[in-house]
């Protein structure tokens, strides 16, 4: 190497390094360098909201993969779902002929392909792991759409259940979980679903103040109702302005259904935990009796 | 100028690069059909902006890095290298003149990914759209002060270790300073850890050239008091990474 190109790698390389790290101690010093990764921002993003939803199918085969030990190991032809052997051939309530006639040829090849022909139950290990497997997509689910009921309420169910779940946590986390969830939720400003979620998060948080309520006042209870009641009134007002423009008619049949489906639930957990409230607020005035 | 005039000419006619134009500047048009914004409608734009930033991102990584390093391992290995030696270019030289030619076709992705963003994608208030369009140029600026000098990374390095080595060295590089470097401070417990935690400080930090969330949520142009900053960091990457290149770059397979 010349002495010229010596001295402009040195020169470059003394600047590049001091600019660098002066960049670096000004950056790290304002606590820039702190972040969460999130891929290409799929998460929280309109492409992560699909595949949040495409998410769901790999669940629901590890989850009845691990269920696999109480059934017959098929999985219904039509639903694609397993049914109770109590719940009868045709739970989903497809009519048998219907059902005889439409089996495609697609439809036999992935019985074919996945039906269990093991006949030993999965071991008491396998399923932990495929449980794990369901709790871990729950959570990444999540992560890319913490509006979505399904996702949320699932995931809710993984952290509060220990026959499903597979890592105990704190209930202080879970409602923390079901906050954050309603802060997000309740940002969205044309959408009416993901208030619906909000609701179902702030019903979440009452059921376990009621199962802790030692820990809990009956006027933070009334709170938590009120901010239930704020996350409907704002679903209501979303779905109006929906069907108003339009827009809702945009949805699918099937999505229309379920988001009725699920207010008609969020609905009736509201009115559950009002009479819970009060039945607790009731009981509060003769135990202070009794205690005198 | 004439190995930049034979690269570029190279580049033009193998024709690769309309595989980039059309994931910047079309693809995002037809993503959002996959997203979530055929329910909801206030998420298309959104949708727009996410994707032809992403495919920018991804045209860099793929494209640019894998064409600079087949440049510069073809330099070396065909002749080509040594010949412009003979003819009095220096090594130096060569490795700007090819630098330059990728960054021709490299250059403009950034800008039809602001320029989508701003006519396609851009917020209905006055105010938000004027640092919506000052926050898309600021990102450009950053994303090629990001990728050009990983792009002579990938050709000095392919021209000693093959073009394989070359590409993925700049694109393991990239993704460890987008993403890697959040993920090490998340599963790495750097506090107790003197010498993982200047790993983590000392790691070139991308990913403040993704402007993903920032458009997103909306959160404005970055502060101009912060930006020369921004540009003095990204800077003394660049100078760090064109003395690697010069050093390790060569003209001639054999030694």
């Amino acid at each position: 190497m010349n002495s010229r190109n010596l001295a402009i790698n040195i020169s470059l390389a003394v600047t590049g390094v001091a600019l660098w790290s002066y960049g670096a101690t000004r950056l790290s010093a304002d606590g820039d360098f702190d972040y969460r990764p999130n891929p290409l921002g799929l998460k929280m993003s309109p492409y992560g909201q699909v595949i949040a939803l495409a998410v769901q199918g790999g669940i629901d085969s590890d989850w009845h993969g691990a269920d696999a030990r109480d059934s017959d190991g098929k999985a219904c032809s039509t639903c694609g779902h397993h049914h109770d052997h109590d719940a009868g051939e045709h739970a989903c309530g497809t009519p048998e002929k219907e059902e005889a006639v439409e089996k495609s040829f697609l439809t036999r090849l992935e019985g074919a392909v996945s039906e269990r022909t093991n006949p030993r139950p999965a071991t008491r290990g396998h399923k932990f792991y495929l449980r794990r497997q369901v709790e871990d997509r729950l959570r990444f689910a999540y992560e890319l759409d913490p509006s979505n009921y399904a996702n949320y309420n699932s995931y809710h169910l993984f952290l509060t259940e220990p026959a499903v779940g597979t890592r105990r946590v704190l209930t202080s986390r879970v409602m923390e979980l079901a906050r954050l969830t309603i802060s997000y939720s309740l940002r969205e400003e044309s959408d009416p679903r993901p208030a619906l979620t909000a609701a179902s998060a702030a019903g979440n948080i009452l059921e376990l103040m009621f199962l802790h309520r030692d820990h809990h006042t009956v006027d933070q209870m009334r709170e938590q109702l009120q901010i239930l009641d704020y996350a409907l009134t704002r679903h209501r007002q979303l779905a109006e302005a929906w069907i108003e423009s339009g827009d809702f008619q945009r949805l699918s049949v099937a999505r229309q259904d379920e988001m009725l489906e699920r207010l008609y639930f969020v609905n009736k957990v509201r009115e559950a935990s009002a009479a819970t409230i009060q039945r607790l607020s009731a009981a509060i005035p003769d135990q202070a009796a009794l205690s005198h | 100028m004439r190995l930049y005039r034979l690269t570029t000419a190279t580049l033009f006619r193998r024709k690769s690069w309309v595989i980039c134009a059309f994931a910047v500047g079309v693809l995002p048009f037809l993503l959002q059909y996959i997203s979530s914004g055929t329910e909801n409608p206030a998420l298309l734009k959104p949708a727009i902006a996410q994707a032809t930033w992403a495919m920018a991102l991804l045209s860099a990584v793929f494209w640019g890095f894998f064409t600079a390093a087949r440049q510069g391992e073809s330099n070396a290995t065909s002749g080509i290298g040594e010949y412009f030696l003979t003819t009095g270019v220096s090594a130096g030289r060569q490795l700007f003149e090819m630098w330059l030619s990728v960054i021709t076709f490299l250059a403009p992705l950034p800008f039809i990914a602001a320029g989508i963003c701003i006519l396609c994608a851009s917020p209905a208030l006055p105010d938000e759209r004027s640092m919506w369009l000052t926050t898309n140029f600021q990102y450009a600026i950053l994303f090629l002060l990001v990728m050009a000098p990983l792009v002579a990374l990938a050709a000095a390095i392919a021209s000693r270790f093959g073009s394989i080595t070359g590409f993925l060295t700049s694109g393991a590089l990239a993704l460890y300073g987008l993403y890697g470097v959040g993920y090490l401070k998340l599963l790495a417990n750097l506090e107790s850890n003197a010498v993982l935690k200047w790993i983590w400080e000392s790691s070139p930090h991308y990913h403040f050239a993704d402007p993903t969330e920032r458009l997103r949520y909306k959160l404005g142009a970055i502060a101009w008091d912060k930006f020369p900053l921004l540009l003095a960091y990204f800077g003394g990457i660049m100078l760090v990474h064109a003395v690697i290149s010069r050093l390790v770059f060569r003209v001639r397979a054999t030694a």
